[in-house]
């Protein structure tokens, strides 16, 4: 990596939020492992048998086994071909999926600036950890903007990739499913505000098909959450065009957050059905609380 | 129901104003926001690109609708229509007479009078005048032709009924004569039990009369009579009662003495027969009283009274030189003694109540009252020359002291002449002057100009009569010895002049103040029926005179109370509409629906906040 690289990562880290400050938190922290997951060797211990140096069993060779690990002074004994097992130590792929559609270009910050300066935070604790992280978009269509990413010095880059995110375009949650499967096992962050029908269902368990684990990530706008509309508006949806002509009162505005509550409880339902943690932040949060959050959900630790 | 403004009926037009304004889809503004997912409502239909929508039901819509076509029908002045009563001039007589405190409405015949009048009062209209007639003994105008509410209210509102029988015809002629009846557009509206004095011939208006009768019932037990005979310690007082109703009473008569009960006697009266009680006094009691109990519906001829009078006894001399005819006329009057002298007897002395001088002319005057016939010439009393009268004619109509003498056919020969005489006002005239005289105060007297034996007078019916008015006026009494009926002056003499203090049954007093030359009091005020008392006194006298007398309700035309169910004796022109009268009157409804329109704005303001 150039300097030149190097600052530019900096750079588009301090655009994140990610202060020097902020960072020295982070290098505190890791990503757990709720179940054992699938891996090469790394730095987590599997419970699937690799070919590491720890011995962990012995079975019966089956055609096809390595004849490296034959225990040839047990045939010696027995008679019988017998295959040392070892543990397998490896790393986790985290994977950030950030919603890029228009609606996330709305807020104060924009919850699209949130999502990229979590989604730096929560790349730069796994780099820092040694597991591998990649950055994926999705709106209509689902972009891998990083391979998977291995090592601190890679954060730049990954930094990089999340500076120049811009929303356009609908949300297709359809776009995560289908490139579930082009993505390492590990954990699947999924960072969104979830304001689109059909919902995140059928991506769920195509991730979990994947071996992945979810996590969800809503970040909403202050002003979606306390709106300050009055009067007679014609609200035109930013993704689809669609309008909706509304008078708004305090009867509206309880009606709105009536269904913002029934739209939560349906989100974080689904999640739990998906065994999925839920994280629900605002866009105004800032990236150290929002880290907390996520540690809070056990996101890290 | 009729509208009296239908052309403000175009304000209609903001009923479909406004479901006009519920169907256009409002001006919006135009805000982007990331997502319309948690906007979306139920009304999925407003989003149409057409610039109305389809009504949605709405308690908003519901309450506006209902409260503009509230106050559209307020404004066309919808009312409710019913037969005028009244016309451009409207004569409302009502009647507040004695039988008009009869209780078989409630809570009296007056009492439902007034509301009828009040009824009245209510339809008049603008452009519309009413006058309103009290009819009582003594009708009279209360409010002048007027369209004035408050004034009418008010002139409603302080009459009473009198105790007097109502004098329909006085009550009618006062109608006619009530200004702004030119034109021939006044009705006449009588609010009358019916119970009135008719008598004579029928009363013709041009004018339409209707008839409101009030009451209900005739049935009336009375007391149509009270006297007191004897003489103290043997004094008996006869009470007559009358059952004036249809169907048998019964009755309890509770006479009092003095206030003290000394008799109760329960009677039956048939229908329209009368019962007489005799009830025997001991002592000498000074006032009787008789009541029927328990009062029933009129409550005025329940109770009657009198005073026990101790007949006086007039001392006359008379001092002639015959005149047998004189003698003969002065002793008819039973309550009069009389003493005859020849003119060269007479001597003045006290103890005399009447001197009557018969051609004799003495030379000085007495104190007391003094009657002159056929004197002498002399200056002193204006007497002149002979002269021949001619036929007599009365000064003045109506004088109480011609009543019952009809001098016709009177002739008289000779008179002295006394058309220069200051002595006093002419009662009986002739072509030749005055030929009877009298003086009111003190003393009383009268000059008869000729000598009886030059007429024929005394040989008239009249003479007799003549000579007991003429005593009665020189000597009267100091109050009525019978009781009169209410309503009716009572004279009250105060020879010389005066005053008179008069306290009424209720304990009200009035003074009355009488000047020399009147001689006496009139008593006016006399509705209320029970025991007077009037203190007498003289202008120069020491002490002052007491006397009493009683008002009852005794007549029968006021105790027989039985409703009319029209008036008899009365004609009024045909009740036909007149250009420029109204054939109905309106009771207008808006104020209600004004009110119903306050109240269905004030509830689509509260729904319009709960739903904010």
């Amino acid at each position: 990596m150039t300097s030149r690289a190097a600052s530019a990562g900096i750079a588009a880290a301090r655009a994140l939020g990610l202060t020097p400050d902020v960072l020295a938190l982070l290098d505190h922290m890791s990503l757990p492992s709720r179940r054992p997951v699938l891996g090469d060797a790394g730095q987590r211990r599997s419970r699937r048998t690799g070919g590491s140096v720890e011995f962990a069993d012995f079975r019966a060779y089956v055609p096809g086994d390595d004849f490296r690990r034959v225990d040839w002074n047990a045939y010696a004994r027995h008679e019988r071909l017998i295959v040392r097992l070892h543990s397998a130590d490896e790393d986790v792929t985290l994977t950030l999926w950030i919603d890029t559609s228009a609606s996330m270009a709305y807020g104060d910050p924009s919850k699209l600036h949130a999502a990229a300066s979590l989604a730096g935070a929560l790349g730069y604790v796994a780099l820092g950890a040694y597991d591998r992280a990649c950055v994926a978009t999705f709106a209509s269509t689902a972009t891998m903007l990083t391979p998977r990413l291995r090592g601190r010095s890679a954060t730049h880059r990954l930094w990089l990739a999340l500076a120049g995110l811009h929303g356009d375009g609908r949300t297709d949650f359809g776009a995560i499913g289908r490139a579930a499967t082009r993505t390492a096992p590990g954990i699947a962050v999924i960072i969104s505000d979830f304001l689109s029908q059909p919902g995140p269902d059928a991506a769920l368990a195509a991730l979990r098909g994947a071996g992945q684990e979810p996590v969800l990530v809503r970040l909403l706008s202050r002003q979606e959450v306390e709106p300050d509309l009055q009067g007679d508006l014609r609200l035109v949806d930013a993704e689809t065009g669609t309008a909706v002509e509304v008078t708004v009162t305090p009867a509206t505005i309880a009606a709105y957050r009536s269904r913002l509550a029934g739209r939560t409880d349906a989100l974080r339902t689904l999640a739990a059905r998906h065994r999925a943690r839920w994280v629900d932040l605002a866009s105004d949060t800032g990236v150290v609380s929002a880290v907390r959050a996520c540690r809070s959900a056990g996101i890290v630790r | 129901m009729s509208f009296l403004a239908p052309l403000l009926a175009v304000f209609g037009i903001s009923v479909p104003a406004i479901l006009v304004l519920y169907i256009l889809k409002v001006r919006r503004r135009i805000v982007v926001v990331p997502s319309t997912l948690l906007w979306r409502t139920e009304a999925v239909d407003r989003q149409a690109s057409v610039p109305w929508q389809r009504i949605r039901p709405s308690w908003l819509l519901f309450l506006q609708l209902l409260a503009a076509i509230a106050l559209v029908l307020a404004l066309t002045r919808p009312a409710l229509a019913h037969p005028a009563q009244l016309g451009p001039d409207t004569v409302v007589v009502i009647d507040a007479s004695g039988p008009m405190q009869a209780t078989d409405v409630s809570p009296s015949r007056f009492a439902a009078a007034v509301v009828e009048a009040r009824a009245l009062v209510d339809q008049l209209g603008s452009g519309q005048r009413m006058t309103l007639i009290a009819m009582d003994a003594n009708p009279r105008v209360i409010a002048a032709s007027g369209g004035d509410h408050g004034v009418l209210d008010a002139a409603l509102s302080g009459l009473r009924p009198e105790a007097g029988l109502a004098d329909l015809r006085t009550a009618l002629a006062l109608a006619t004569a009530a200004p702004g009846g030119g034109n021939g557009d006044r009705r006449v509206i009588v609010i009358s039990d019916g119970v009135v004095d008719v008598s004579g011939p029928t009363v013709t208006l041009p004018y339409p009369v209707q008839y409101l009768p009030v009451g209900v019932s005739g049935e009336n037990l009375g007391i149509s009579g009270l006297t007191v005979s004897g003489v103290d310690g043997s004094r008996v007082v006869a009470i007559n009662v009358t059952n004036y109703g249809t169907a048998r009473h019964a009755t309890t008569i509770e006479t009092r003495a003095d206030g003290h009960l000394v008799d109760a006697r329960a009677i039956d009266v048939e229908p329209g027969g009368s019962v007489e009680v005799d009830v025997a006094l001991s002592g000498s009691p000074h006032t009787v009283t008789a009541d029927l109990t328990p009062h029933d519906t009129f409550a005025l001829d329940d109770t009657a009274s009198a005073i026990v009078q101790t007949p006086r006894v007039i001392h006359a001399v008379l001092v002639t030189p015959r005149n047998i005819f004189l003698q003969e006329a002065l002793q008819l009057r039973s309550d009069l003694r009389l003493d005859v002298e020849t003119p060269a007897a007479y001597r003045p002395h006290t103890g005399v109540d009447l001197w009557v001088f018969d051609g004799f002319m003495p030379s000085a005057l007495p104190a007391q009252p003094y009657l002159l016939v056929g004197p002498p010439a002399d200056p002193a009393i204006g007497a002149g020359v002979e002269v021949r009268p001619g036929p007599l004619t009365p000064a003045s109509a109506g004088d109480p002291l011609m009543e019952g003498v009809d001098i016709g056919n009177v002739a008289v020969a000779q008179s002295r002449d006394l058309s220069a005489s200051s002595f006093g006002r002419a009662v009986i005239d002739s072509q030749a002057g005055p030929v009877l005289l009298v003086r009111d105060g003190a003393p009383r007297a009268a000059l008869l100009g000729f000598d009886l034996h030059d007429s024929d007078l005394p040989l008239s019916p009249a003479f007799p009569v003549l000579v007991e008015r003429l005593s009665e006026f020189l000597v009267p009494d100091a109050v009525p010895p019978s009781p009169v009926e209410p309503d009716t002056p009572v004279d009250i003499p105060v020879p010389g002049g005066g005053s008179v203090t008069v306290t009424r049954p209720d304990g009200t007093t009035e003074t009355l103040n009488v000047m020399a030359q009147m001689g006496d009091a009139v008593l006016t005020d006399t509705d209320q029926t029970g025991l007077y008392t009037a203190i007498i006194r003289a202008a120069g006298a020491q002490q002052s005179v007491t006397a009493r007398f009683a008002v009852d309700a005794l007549d029968p035309a006021r105790s027989a109370i039985t409703p009319q169910s029209e008036l008899a004796s009365v004609r009024g022109a045909a009740a036909s509409p007149t250009p420029g009268s109204r054939g109905a009157v309106f009771d207008d409804l808006w104020p209600w629906l004004a009110v119903l329109a306050l109240a269905v704005l004030s509830a689509e303001w509260v729904v319009f906040h709960r739903g904010r």
